[in-house]
């Protein structure tokens, strides 16, 4: 099975009323279903957020190649907000929650 | 989850396209970890930080109080596998073998779950609390439970390899791996 990694696409997140398991092309919703797509989000570095990110506050993060990003849980809440396309240290990826 | 260069749909734990032109394809997954933002400002000091409005304010460290619902789980070679977060809210470290040695780490105080590898050298070590650190019984090294970098000790600065990993609700990976293992305590 040859992988992908996420820098190829773009993703959005679509309300599935039928689970993943079906195949049936007549029960996966349309394009009509789909949230608008988060990509090149704006990030700020720590000091630019010293009072508005409290530090018991949930945050998925990641690192590659030595970078770190960190997407605080309260903002990734929400179906317009569960997938995030962004890049880090020249790596495209999709955060999702 | 469905991509916008092929309207291929995803599955969202899987990682792997359920329907469309792309269909049993599997993207790659990165390494990363749910904690507390005191915590990881601590070890990343340099991070950068998403900046959007927040469209919830209670998403805290309590999210996961109630551990019975939540495993932390990986794959590996077609298999799976899951370790109960409230087994390691309990024990705060696992030992275990999972395609090879593997110690499953929980910060009591920082909430972030993480997987290494307990390999070094090609030998297998043992991982336990003591004094309230995270030491290894082969050589009694003090080790950064969050970085899985040894601190003090005769492996000082050396470095754990750390392992994907996702956190789910149990029944979400039921559903998902219903192959899986899973670790439990042993009875005394």
């Amino acid at each position: 099975m040859r992988t992908l990694s996420y820098q190829k696409l773009l993703i959005v997140f679509v309300v599935l009323t039928t689970g993943c398991g079906n195949s049936d092309s007549a029960n996966w919703p349309g394009e009509n279903d789909r949230y608008p797509v988060i990509d090149n989000p704006v990030t700020v570095e720590v000091a630019d957020v010293s009072n508005t990110i409290h530090d018991d506050e949930l945050v998925l993060g990641v690192v590659i190649d030595g970078e770190a990003r960190a997407y605080p849980i309260n903002m990734l809440t929400g179906p317009t907000r569960e997938i995030i396309n962004d890049e880090l240290s020249d790596v495209a990826i999709a955060a999702t929650w | 989850m469905v991509d916008l260069e092929t309207s291929t749909f995803w599955s969202h734990l899987l990682g792997k396209a359920m329907h469309g032109p792309l269909e049993g394809q599997t993207l790659k997954m990165i390494n990363s970890v749910v904690c507390d933002w005191k915590s990881w400002k601590a070890d990343h000091p340099q991070t950068s930080v998403l900046d959007m409005v927040p469209t919830i304010l209670s998403l805290k460290d309590d999210y996961y109080a109630d551990a019975t619902e939540y495993i932390v789980g990986m794959t590996a070679k077609e298999q799976s596998r899951a370790w109960q977060l409230d087994h390691l809210k309990r024990s705060t470290i696992i030992n275990d073998d999972f395609n090879g040695p593997v110690i499953i780490v929980h910060d009591q105080n920082g909430l972030g779950t993480r997987i290494f590898s307990s390999i070094m050298d090609n030998n297998s070590l043992t991982f336990v609390i003591k004094n309230d650190q995270m030491r290894d019984l082969e050589t009694d090294s003090t080790w950064n439970m969050r970085t899985g970098e040894a601190i003090d000790g005769n492996l000082k600065g050396r470095s754990l390899k750390p392992l994907e990993s996702k956190i789910s609700l149990k029944k979400a990976w039921k559903v998902f791996y219903p192959e899986s293992s899973y670790w439990f305590p042993v009875k005394e």
